[in-house]
């Protein structure tokens, strides 16, 4: 759970930063800066965590 | 200082990233309850929320003139506007401000209909794979043929437009016009457009500060 938490932490900060980049680049290039790495890298973040909610095991079938 | 919504954004950028490298250093926060939400606003509602403001500052960016002169193919049509020439519409249209001469472009050139926007935009990809993967035609033309609607979008019921005595002389005239049976720009009426191959000997207005 920790490990995918800091991957997806990890995904969604390298996503944010791009997404900031490209609003300060003036050209189309912002656009994919944009689109191709920002939105990638926090959409994948966002997956990881949700996945990592779902994939908890059952406390109850599972008594440690 | 002015707090523009750009730097807003970068602000909140910047906080959501602070955030989500807490995370990253110290997972362990997300053992409690409260914790666990507070995980949830950090890796979940933050980035969405900013992803989502990102995409609108970036879809409005794209509608500003300096944006779509910003690809070396449009800088003569961006030149264009500054002929000192009333006959060129596009021209005419800038300089006497009857266009947002921050969205020059895109106040003639998207469609006015329901997914008019949702289509430039898709055009706009296009664009952007031209530049930096394909390569543009020279000069550029347009998907299809420019529709009067673009232009009845502002002229239709206004005066000028609809008492103009060349315009109101043939009845069925102005029927064609308005049902796009007749162009506007390309009927011999208003047919000067960008005409960027005769930029060279043109002469040009420049803008007071």
């Amino acid at each position: 759970m920790q490990a995918r938490l800091r991957v997806a932490a990890m995904l969604i900060s390298a996503g944010l930063i791009a997404s900031a980049l490209s609003l300060w680049v003036r050209m189309p290039l912002a656009l994919l800066i944009f689109m191709g790495l920002a939105v990638m890298l926090s959409g994948v973040g966002i997956v990881i965590y949700l996945y990592s909610l779902v994939s908890l095991p059952d406390r109850k079938q599972n008594p440690t | 200082m002015l707090m523009t919504p750009t730097l807003l954004l970068g602000l909140l950028i910047g906080l959501s990233v602070a955030l989500a490298i807490t995370v990253c250093i110290r997972p362990g926060v997300a053992c409690t309850a409260g914790g666990k939400i507070l995980v949830f606003c950090v890796l979940f509602l933050l980035p969405v929320l900013t992803l989502a403001m990102v995409t609108e500052n970036r879809i409005e960016h794209t509608k500003q003139t300096e944006f779509c002169l910003s690809c070396h193919t449009m800088e003569p049509y961006g030149k264009s506007l500054l002929v000192d020439d009333k006959s060129y519409i596009p021209a005419a249209h800038f300089q006497n401000a009857r266009i947002p001469r921050d969205q020059a472009c895109y106040t003639c050139h998207t469609d006015y209909t329901l997914y008019g926007g949702v289509h430039a935009k898709l055009r706009g990809m296009v664009h952007v794979y031209k530049q930096y993967i394909s390569h543009p035609s020279n000069p550029v033309h347009l998907y299809t043929p420019f529709n009067n609607r673009e232009c009845l979008h502002c002229h239709e019921g206004a005066r000028s437009f609809e008492e103009q005595v060349v315009h109101t002389a043939d009845p069925q005239l102005m029927a064609d016009i308005k049902s796009n049976k007749m162009s506007c720009t390309s009927s011999g009426c208003h047919d000067t457009i960008h005409n960027v191959t005769h930029l060279g000997t043109a002469k040009y207005w420049k803008e007071q500060p």
